[in-house]
């Protein structure tokens, strides 16, 4: 049984080849791995990472329950931090926070989340968006200039430093943009309601123009961590 | 317009209808921040999901051969799943939550699973259903299924002026709570009587569709007041041919003396003509409701 994320259809036009990832059919290479490489190094792609797991976690003693399970810091707002083998955890606001996480990985989350919960005193409320969301990752020494044609955020780095996150407008839909790099690679990833995706998708592809903007498929991704 | 189903000990799943999604939720919302969000969590779940209804008399089968083998099939009997209920199965071994409910008044599931697994799930419904002529239906067929019914559309069959001891639908309101929203003058409606209802009707002749919105007049002596001599006592708000019946249905809005009595017949205006119709109550289709029940 397959899984499609929100861009399946842009990836499938393009004749992207896929792969399966704990059951999410990712797009893996759409022309070269080579090609794929230069296009995030030397300008900016985009790659589609809805497959991963995405949680929001909600309540007064929320953070609480972040720092019993995952030990991270007290993050104030914007703030993200990830420890050793957990996951990204960002401070959307006081009392709400967005987990990100590896394919897969979101069922187990979510169980440990809950059984942390219902241990404490008050409401926490533990929703997985993983399938109600796309995600879009903008790779690349330009992305923060394609996101400031789209987006009236400051994206210096003094303003939006790295491993941060935002609420804003992106082409006028609402989107969660978080300021992670990769390996040095200025990067951002834009969280937003599945039902925009292929829009924001094309949105940005011709925002992206001017830039030389092009799909990035999962193979050169990994190869970035490398 | 929608279903809400206890799925946890404090967790509640809502649907509303497809162009209410926002509004409902703002309205809650509202609440919620204006002193009763004290231990009330709400999340817009509406791209999570993706759903589909599945409505017939072999609907039940169709589930059946969908099931895992580890699942017994007397969890979807009609005794272990009445009409109004939900469950959490796996139906080709993608986690699913079911809701038996029934806009098109057949034997009906709506039948939810995480939006990524909704390509699938619905391949799999069609070739499970493919021994029974499964096929897709639009929401054409389903709006004159549910006529046939008399199940209502709120927002076409209703407005911000009608309310349900209006439209005859008092079995929805429980005026014995405590307290709700819109009680008090619920309760003053119910003591005061209402003075126009709606109701199902029939036309006389099969020629003309009446469209939806068309005005039902009696003739009067022409004055200033009534130009035309007809004076306006209802408007039509759904109308379809049923295949089914081989009849033009419908339901309107009429003064309540004529709504009430079963032999009132009336006019409808349209283009210059006046075409009859009579009124008709209950469901025009399983008035029993043993298809949509059983």
């Amino acid at each position: 049984m397959h899984k499609y994320t929100a861009l399946h259809s842009i990836a499938f036009a393009l004749n992207a080849r896929f792969k399966t990832v704990d059951g999410w059919q990712v797009p893996n290479v759409y022309t070269s791995i080579e090609e794929e490489l230069k296009t995030s190094e030397r300008r900016v792609g985009l790659i589609d990472q809805s497959a991963n797991s995405r949680i929001i976690v909600e309540g007064s003693n929320a953070l609480a329950l972040l720092k019993s399970l995952f030990k991270v810091s007290n993050l104030g707002i914007h703030q993200g931090e990830m420890k050793r083998n957990g996951p990204a955890v960002f401070a959307l606001r006081p009392d709400r926070f967005l987990i990100l996480d590896l394919p897969g990985k979101g069922a187990e989350r979510v169980e440990a989340l809950k059984s942390g919960a219902n241990n404490g005193s008050s409401l926490v409320t533990i929703t997985d968006i993983t399938h109600g969301s796309s995600e879009i990752m903008l790779v690349g020494p330009d992305s923060d200039d394609l996101l400031s044609a789209v987006c009236g955020l400051d994206f210096h780095d003094s303003i939006f430093p790295d491993m941060s996150a935002k609420q804003s407008s992106v082409a006028k839909t609402a989107q969660t943009i978080i300021h992670r790099n990769v390996n040095g690679l200025r990067s951002y990833t834009l969280i937003g309601t599945r039902s925009y995706g292929v829009y924001l998708w094309e949105t940005l592809i011709e925002a992206g123009a001017q830039y030389n903007a092009a799909p990035v498929g999962l193979a050169a991704y990994d190869r970035l961590l490398k | 317009d929608g279903v809400t189903a206890r799925v946890g000990e404090n967790e509640w799943y809502m649907t509303t209808t497809s162009g209410g999604a926002s509004r409902v939720y703002s309205w809650i919302q509202w609440w919620l921040q204006s002193g009763w969000g004290d231990g009330v969590h709400l999340t817009q779940a509406t791209d999570g999901w993706a759903a589909f209804n599945l409505a017939g008399p072999d609907s039940r089968n169709v589930l059946a051969d969908l099931l895992d083998e580890s699942q017994d099939a007397e969890q979807i009997s009609s005794a272990s799943f009445p009409y109004m209920h939900v469950r959490e199965l796996a139906l080709a071994s993608i986690p699913c939550r079911l809701m038996r409910i029934g806009f098109t008044g057949e034997l009906s599931y709506e039948i939810h699973c995480p939006a990524g697994c909704g390509m699938a799930l619905w391949e799999a419904i069609l070739k499970a259903g493919e021994a029974y002529g499964i096929q897709p239906f639009g929401v054409e067929a389903q709006r004159t299924l549910r006529l046939e019914k008399g199940h209502i559309i709120v927002g076409q069959d209703t407005d911000a002026l009608t309310n349900p001891l209006m439209a005859d639908m008092e079995w929805l309101v429980k005026l014995d709570k405590e307290d709700f929203l819109g009680q008090r003058m619920l309760k003053r409606e119910a003591e005061n009587g209402v003075t126009e209802k709606l109701v199902g009707f029939k036309m006389i002749s099969q020629e003309f569709l009446p469209e939806e919105g068309l005005q039902i007049v009696k003739r009067v002596k022409r004055s200033d007041a009534y130009p035309l001599g007809l004076k306006i006592l209802g408007w039509v708000t759904s109308a379809r041919r049923s295949p089914t019946l081989n009849e033009i249905i419908g339901l309107c809005w009429l003064p309540k003396e004529m709504a009430d009595s079963p032999i009132t017949t009336f006019k409808i205006r349209r283009a210059g003509q006046l075409l009859e119709a009579k009124v008709h109550h209950g469901p025009f289709y399983d008035a029993d409701g043993g298809r949509l029940k059983g």
